[in-house]
């Protein structure tokens, strides 16, 4: 806690949610006097050593140990190592071998959002905000939507996955890429059946989205709770944008808009360091991602301000509008209802999602149909001598960027990586707060408000360097109420068998 | 059918416990069905699939044991999932999720999960008190291996293996480095 807090601070309210890489990624909420929210911070463990552990290392391993980093993320990881690959080498790949990678991206991007949407955010919104925490699980979302749903999620993820293994060796560590092009090429029997998936898989975006608009926009409480001003921020938004400016997943420029809309910044994503910046609060080893030239000016927004963020709400309001027509129109629907563009809703990602989703499924229709993708001319050899190279996707949670510096024989000199919860670090810290001032009053904390506090952190689904290392079962979480003293008044307390004990 | 389920990820210091246990049970007992996956959460529905029994082992941090203690947990145990974490889903609720929908899951997992001392540092080795649990765990897969045995009515162990299990272990290696929840 920082020197000089404990004088002001009457109490403390703990709230830790127990993650896997860490004991503890925590929120910690202050209260004042009155027993309202003075100030909240938030902490997501991150991993360490990234740039040690790359030094030395030949540049052309990195598509496949980056990959490992993340066990949720790892085709992210892999294809912006890959590219970086590209632009560390000078190399540019075939036409083909960018449609494979992009078809091969699409996928990934349609299994993790499908799985996203219905297990992760579907807790959350299709089961709804206000029912009892014991349904607000994956069994609730099968409750709400039918096994038979369930079932075709599965199905569908799994069809997804054998595409990605036949064109890219393994879902979960592909050895797909490769700087200049792809390893593998696609047949045409390969193609049909990728074609047939493609198009099942936009079948099921469709369900997946005439699901979510009956059953959470029919939801009176859910909206309400979207358009909150609880859940309400007016950043700036950064995404990856085609010529265009469409939203695209694998390639593109990086937009951003400010708080307003307009276009603030677009640039190659190998400017990226004269455009965003690292801060560093004493409370946190995580590092806050800031517009640069904006400054940093603490934990506030509008248009002053140099925080941002990224991932489907901001990629949304990043870019102009859809590629592909399905999306699009699902996209004007979503403006409209929610009061034009940019939306600033931090619980819209759900929705903004399941339009991704809808895109991603398209896009991976469009790239099936794509008579090129059959070709075997899908590697241009580097030649040039390895220096410098940035390598930049969007993973469904964010933009991502990697970073290499090689000497002449390709070894890593230096290397930085920046993932998607970096990006968003400021505005979360933010969101926790402002849903805990508008929920915590009279140092009341009941447990709806612990779920409330939650929703806002599982909105932006944070990068804890992958998953989570708690007891299996639950997110157990902790709330401790402290008085200036330090002592520790009272706990409310959610295990992992899903007690809630308080003392 | 057995099998032995090893998570976790070699990159990241005590994270390699599950590969370094895996590879020991492949050594020492080559007929035993291994599986060491760095996929977490939902994605272990694959390996879930098809399987009788299922003894997982995992790393964890709860900070409330020394590192190298071994948590031992069985999925029947736990009366209700919960609330999914973020980025998320846990193996309990995959489970239970995969039964829900009717899918050839195991009726019983055991969770074997050691605290780990650090798993955010990518090249970090291995805590001596995490490593020297690998013994230990290896000792323990291969009592429980020994005492499962399906029966006709359910495909659950009893409980008497485990419990069976455990006793031999804990005087092998001394009780204070299990925690039976």
């Amino acid at each position: 806690m920082p020197d000089g807090e404990t004088k002001k601070v009457e109490r403390r309210i703990t709230i830790d949610p127990i993650t896997r890489l860490e004991g503890h990624g925590k929120i910690e909420i202050f209260l004042d006097e009155q027993g309202s929210v003075e100030r909240a911070f938030f902490q997501v463990p991150e991993l360490r050593g990234f740039e040690k552990f790359a030094q030395g290392r030949p540049a052309e391993e990195m598509p496949q140990i980056t990959s490992r980093i993340c066990g949720v993320c790892p085709t992210a990881h892999h294809m912006a190592s890959t590219k970086a690959l590209d632009a560390l080498y000078r190399v540019t790949p075939p036409p083909a071998a960018k449609k494979i990678r992009e078809l091969f991206y699409s996928c990934f991007v349609t299994e993790d959002h499908a799985l996203h949407v219905y297990f992760l955010g579907g807790p959350d919104f299709i089961v709804g905000p206000k029912a009892p925490a014991a349904e607000r699980n994956v069994l609730g979302v099968i409750a709400k939507v039918g096994i038979e749903v369930g079932q075709k999620v599965i199905g569908m993820r799994r069809k997804l996955r054998e595409v990605m293994t036949a064109i890219g060796g393994k879902p979960v560590h592909p050895v797909l890429g490769l700087p200049g092009g792809v390893a593998k090429h696609i047949s045409t029997a390969e193609q049909g059946k990728i074609q047939q998936v493609a198009k099942e898989a936009v079948d099921f975006a469709k369900f997946t989205l005439e699901t979510f608009e009956k059953l959470v926009l029919g939801n009176s409480d859910y909206v309400d709770m979207i358009r909150s001003d609880a859940y309400t921020h007016r950043t700036y938004y950064m995404g990856m944008v085609d010529q265009a400016n469409k939203v695209n997943f694998y390639d593109g420029s990086l937009r951003v808009v400010t708080p307003a809309g307009g276009e603030w910044a677009k640039f190659a994503p190998a400017k990226y360091l004269d455009y965003i910046a690292e801060h560093v609060e004493p409370w946190s080893y995580i590092k806050f991602a800031y517009l640069k030239s904006l400054g940093w000016n603490g934990f506030t927004e509008g248009a002053e301000s140099g925080v941002y963020c990224v991932a489907p709400l901001a990629r949304l309001n990043a870019a102009e509008g859809m590629a592909t027509p399905l999306a699009q129109e699902a996209y004007q629907q979503y403006v409209s209802v929610l009061g034009g563009r940019p939306v600033h809703h931090t619980l819209a990602n759900h929705w903004a999602r399941v339009i991704e989703l809808l895109y991603a499924a398209e896009r991976l229709e469009e790239l099936s149909r794509d008579q090129e993708i059959t070709s075997p001319e899908i590697r241009t050899l580097p030649t040039e001598t390895p220096r410098e190279g940035v390598g930049v996707v969007e993973a469904p949670r964010g933009t991502l960027i990697h970073h290499y510096q090689t000497d002449e024989k390709g070894l890593i000199v230096k290397a930085n990586m920046i993932v998607a919860t970096q990006n968003n670090a400021a505005r979360m810290a933010m969101s926790v707060e402002k849903a805990a001032k508008g929920l915590i009053s009279n140092g009341n904390v009941s447990e709806g408000i612990l779920n409330m506090v939650e929703m806002a952190f599982r909105a932006y689904d944070p990068c804890h360097g992958c998953a989570t290392h708690s007891l299996p079962g639950s997110m157990p979480l902790v709330v401790r109420v402290h008085d200036c003293q330090g002592n520790i008044q009272s706990t409310l307390r959610r295990d992992w068998d899903g007690k809630i004990q308080r003392s | 059918m057995i099998r032995i389920l090893c998570l976790g990820n070699e990159l990241l210091a005590d994270d390699a416990f599950g590969l370094a246990t895996a590879e020991e049970l492949r050594r020492r007992f080559p007929h035993l069905d291994v599986v060491f996956t760095t996929d977490s959460g939902f994605h272990l529905l694959d390996n879930l699939l098809e399987a009788t029994f299922v003894v997982v082992v995992d790393c964890i941090q709860t900070n409330s044991v020394p590192p190298g203690t071994l948590y031992i947990l069985r999925s029947s145990d736990i009366r209700s999932t919960f609330g999914p974490s973020p980025h998320y889903v846990g193996l309990l609720e995959t489970l239970q999720l995969a039964r829900e929908l009717l899918l050839n899951v195991p009726k019983d997992v055991i969770i074997l999960a050691v605290e780990a001392a650090d798993c955010l540092t990518l090249g970090g080795k291995m805590h001596d008190a995490v490593k020297s649990t690998v013994g230990l765990v290896v000792d323990l897969v291969a009592e429980i291996a020994q005492n499962w045995k399906p029966t006709e009515a359910h495909d659950r162990d009893s409980g008497d293996g485990l419990t069976r299990a455990i006793a031999t272990v804990s005087a092998r290696w001394g009780s204070e480095r299990l925690v039976v929840l």
